[in-house]
């Protein structure tokens, strides 16, 4: 049997709230998606299947390398044969080209240098739930990053980073400085080996100060790079300096200030901070003219940074009259913002095209100022203009939902795909989107 | 599984309440926790045309939720989390019928987020192990071990033996 006590403890705990169940289900739309009529491998199951998909991989690796002019999938036409499913969750991926990755399961790191006809598992790793991704540099140099918390730790996560050199064969621990009073606050990775991240002084404090790191060489030196007041820069309510943040440059970088919700942390209209000092000073920018019936707040503004180079971009969650959540197909409108100057000033919203999709299965992909990616559902488009206009690009095959999608260059990528179940599909694109090649992900990874 | 509407909601209503608990103590937010099975909601209504059979609808809906958990909390990878005060914790409301519990609140905002589901799973909604271990993804040693670290870790003092 299991524990009494807890189980009580844990009930009065997690209490559901009057008439969830009334609401929840009163939100679902008046019909269900029809079904594709598509033999997917993962219900047959046998050996065979999983042959024949290995096989139909292996085919479409090699013509996609002999083929002369690149296929588009039409958007309801899947060409080919979806990869089975991983047997454990994917927290975060990354291809630096169609043959090389690396998959970071609950399990540990796995990396493919062929495609993923192969995967080297890699223990080496405290992973779990708590992965923020993976990243590259040159020299070989991957980072995979972390965040831990263990008894007797400061209330907010201690970023981990791990660091390897050799392809991911060893890897080694490196911790940010501080003690273990440090609130630690957002961090903005650029790449294998460049990122910030805020640690702050405990927000019980009257007049918490918080600090910018900023690390060159993948984790493994810090340098502080400004000081503010947390109060003074944010504003009195907010304790905590939170949210996503991004970059741009040593000097200029964008705070979407999160989703904590309650009277200390009160919600406006769409906002976000922006910095042309290193993080010294910090100003307040609403964004112009959220469309006519839209009453989102700052709660709902999402933050994307550019993989290599050029300006973040913000998407902002429509939602309606009393900020309902309307998230059916269909019912929830997505809006981009674009920038020129760091976030100081932004464009008027864009629509994102369609079709509407839960919230988290909507990806933007910032690469540069001329390769914007957007997928909502299963589909793919693209943006040359900071997302004034779109191009439908491909769609996935399968019905099934983008849960990640990620561009190394304006022709390599990779989209994963969940299935529901802690389960994922992986593919990668070496034309930009237009088409997608199946790869099996990896098994999880065993401890040697 | 081929339902209708009605059908489906029959299956899904007795367990919004269990699905929240389980969101809520991956999020530790109200508000994100019942986003999140309203979403989960909806892609288990788009897709309970996959699923096998009617009595696996249990975990099929609880593993999507966590899975939704997982991607609501990718999007926030650095908000924090204010144990001292937290904006959305048990001392939010004097009403609040789990004020009592702030010391264990504390102590399960010290666990990672998997660790509290699989509590919540075993403990709170009494699901047998393997269950548990189909809703997380992981196999049943896995999830016994991970529910044996849990409660070690939240209460050093309790020796806690889990029957599998």
């Amino acid at each position: 049997m299991n524990d009494g006590r807890l189980g009580h403890d844990l009930l009065d705990l997690t209490e559901p709230p009057p008439g969830l169940a009334r609401r929840v289900l009163a939100g679902l739309p008046a019909r269900r998606h029809r079904r594709r009529d598509v033999a997917w491998p993962r219900r047959a199951a046998g050996a065979a299947s999983l042959l024949l998909a290995a096989t139909i991989v292996v085919a479409l690796l090699v013509a996609r390398q002999s083929a002369s002019a690149r296929q588009t999938v039409p958007a309801s036409a899947p060409a080919i044969a979806p990869p089975p499913a991983s047997a454990s969750g994917i927290a975060a991926v990354t291809f630096t080209s169609p043959s090389a990755g690396w998959v970071v399961q609950s399990s540990g790191i796995s990396s493919t240098t062929d495609g993923g006809l192969h995967w080297t598992g890699q223990p080496g790793i405290a992973t779990g739930a708590a992965v923020i991704g993976v990243w590259t540099a040159p020299g070989g140099v991957i980072l995979a990053v972390t965040q831990e918390q263990g008894p007797g730790q400061p209330a907010t996560p201690t970023p981990i980073f791990w660091r390897s050199t050799d392809g991911g064969a060893h890897w080694r621990r490196l911790v940010p400085p501080g003690d273990g009073s440090t609130y630690w606050g957002p961090i903005s990775i650029r790449d294998g080996g460049e990122a910030w991240l805020v640690a702050q002084t405990p927000a019980t404090e009257p007049d918490p100060v918080a600090t910018v790191l900023h690390t060159t060489d993948g984790g493994q030196t810090w340098q502080a790079q400004a000081t503010f007041h947390v109060k003074a820069a944010l504003g009195p309510h907010v304790g905590d300096f939170q949210g996503q943040l991004t970059f741009i440059d040593s000097r200029r970088a964008v705070l979407a200030p999160g989703a904590a919700r309650g009277p200390e942390f009160p919600t406006e209209p769409p906002y976000v901070f922006a910095t042309a000092d290193g993080g010294a000073h910090w100003s307040k920018v609403h964004l112009p003219d959220p469309p006519r019936g839209i009453d989102s707040t700052n709660e709902h503004v999402a933050l994307y940074a550019p993989v290599a180079g050029g300006q973040p971009a913000l998407v902002l969650d429509g939602l309606g009259p009393r900020r309902e959540n309307l998230i059916g197909p269909g019912s929830t409108p997505e809006y981009v913002y674009a920038t020129a100057d760091g976030g100081l000033h932004w464009t008027a919203p864009h629509s994102l095209p369609g079709p509407a999709a839960p919230a988290g299965s909507r990806r933007l992909v910032v690469l540069d100022d001329a390769h914007w990616w957007w997928s909502t559902g299963g589909g793919v488009s693209f943006s040359a203009d900071q997302g004034r206009h779109w191009t439908a690009r491909a769609a996935l095959p399968g019905p099934e939902q983008v849960a990640d999608l990620g561009f190394a260059n304006a022709a390599d990528g990779w989209a994963l795909a969940e299935i529901g179940a802690g389960a994922g599909r992986l593919f990668t694109t070496s034309d930009g989107g237009r088409t997608w090649t199946g790869v099996t992900p990896p098994d999880p990874v065993r401890a040697g | 599984v081929d339902v209708d509407e009605p059908a489906f909601q029959e299956l899904a209503w007795p367990l919004i309440g269990p699905a929240y608990r389980l969101a809520y103590s991956m999020l530790r937010d109200r508000q994100e926790a019942e986003d999140a099975v309203q979403e989960a909601v909806l892609r288990a209504w788009s897709r309970v045309g996959q699923l096998q059979r009617a009595e696996a609808f249990r975990p099929w809906l609880l593993a999507i939720v966590a899975n939704e958990c997982r991607t609501v909390m990718r999007s926030r990878w650095w908000s924090v989390v204010r144990l001292d005060s937290p904006p959305d914790g048990p001392d939010a409301d004097a009403a609040d019928p789990v004020a009592g519990h702030l010391d264990l609140w504390m102590a399960l905002g010290r666990l990672r987020a998997e660790d509290r589901s699989a509590l919540v799973l075993f403990y709170a909604l009494d699901l047998p192990l393997d269950e548990v271990a189909a809703i997380l993804g992981i196999s049943k040693g896995a999830a016994k071990s991970r529910i044996h670290r849990a409660v070690l870790r939240l209460r050093p003092q309790l020796a806690l033996e889990v029957d599998v």
